[in-house]
């Protein structure tokens, strides 16, 4: 490419197709390509810089998603295991239920924290409809303990977990393709 | 202001109703949580709800508690009187509120 330019340069000046170039130098079109040139790269740094920035911030509350996820499962793992035990959930396994919703809940604060101080603050709108899922995730989960749970709890469990899932899912993919 | 703390009723809160193990939400209900809210409402103070310092809460312990006092009394009052300090798990109080509102709409005992 640099070449071609070379080459054309050199026959224009020669007077190819009728070409020519003017060799003075014009100070006010020297300055306006160096400012020009400069813009060009203050943009490109500017916009570089900030898109490290954006990228950076959304990793911090995908990571955060992440945990959320990983919180989400151990909830349906637990009651899931508590399922068909015995007639009644036992001290140890309601406290511990207890506690991995507690963790759930802290961990979607935790999110809803960041988000909101985050350059994807326009997302938090999107939170309602994660906390009412969540809500109902957890009266799924926790709503009769210490009564074992039968198979219609396990279904409307089953069901919670899956909304909360997809609203979480999908706040990832826009937190993800956000532009701030 | 008066102040209610689960934790001295206890650190782990347990089921709905007394039937079903200690410590349960109909138990607090009945036992502290009624006459304090009464006396918080008669003497016009703000009654804060400490919810910290426990292992945490069931969805029946709560909605038994919180819910069950909706049923007894109007909601807007309850809302009106009540103040909730949840540092432990701050998505409690919203919760919380949740079963007050669905409850508002039960038949009273």
């Amino acid at each position: 490419m640099t070449l071609a330019c070379v080459v054309v340069f050199v026959l224009a000046d020669r007077g190819w197709q009728n070409f020519s170039i003017n060799h003075e130098l014009d100070p006010v079109n020297i300055l306006t390509l160096g400012v020009n040139v400069f813009i060009a790269f203050a943009i490109q740094y500017y916009f570089a810089a900030r898109a490290t920035e954006d990228r950076a911030e959304k990793d911090i509350l995908l990571d955060n998603l992440r945990d959320v996820f990983e919180m989400l499962r151990s909830c349906r793992d637990e009651v899931m295991g508590a399922y068909g035990t015995s007639k009644k959930v036992t001290k140890e396994t309601e406290r511990k239920i207890i506690k991995l919703y507690r963790n759930l809940a802290n961990a979607l604060d935790n999110l809803q924290t960041a988000l909101d101080m985050s350059g994807c603050k326009a997302l938090v709108k999107e939170f309602d409809q994660v906390s009412k899922r969540f809500y109902e995730y957890k009266i799924a989960g926790t709503g009769k303990l210490p009564r074992a749970y039968d198979a219609d709890d396990i279904g409307y469990h089953d069901r919670t977990y899956r909304a909360l899932n997809k609203e979480l899912h999908s706040l990832t993919f826009k937190i993800n393709k956000h532009h701030v | 202001m008066k102040v209610v703390r689960i934790r001295d009723f206890s650190e782990t809160p347990g089921p709905r109703a007394r039937e079903e193990g200690p410590f349960s939400g109909e138990e607090f209900l009945e036992t502290v949580f009624r006459s304090a809210y009464l006396k918080a409402k008669e003497e016009r103070e703000t009654l804060l709800v400490d919810l910290d310092g426990t292992e945490g809460y069931a969805t029946s312990f709560l909605e038994a508690t919180f819910g069950g006092l909706a049923r007894e009394f109007e909601a807007t009052d309850i809302l009106k009187t009540l103040s909730f300090k949840s540092d432990d798990e701050p998505f409690l109080i919203n919760e919380i509120k949740g079963y007050i509102f669905e409850a508002r709409n039960a038949p009273r005992k």
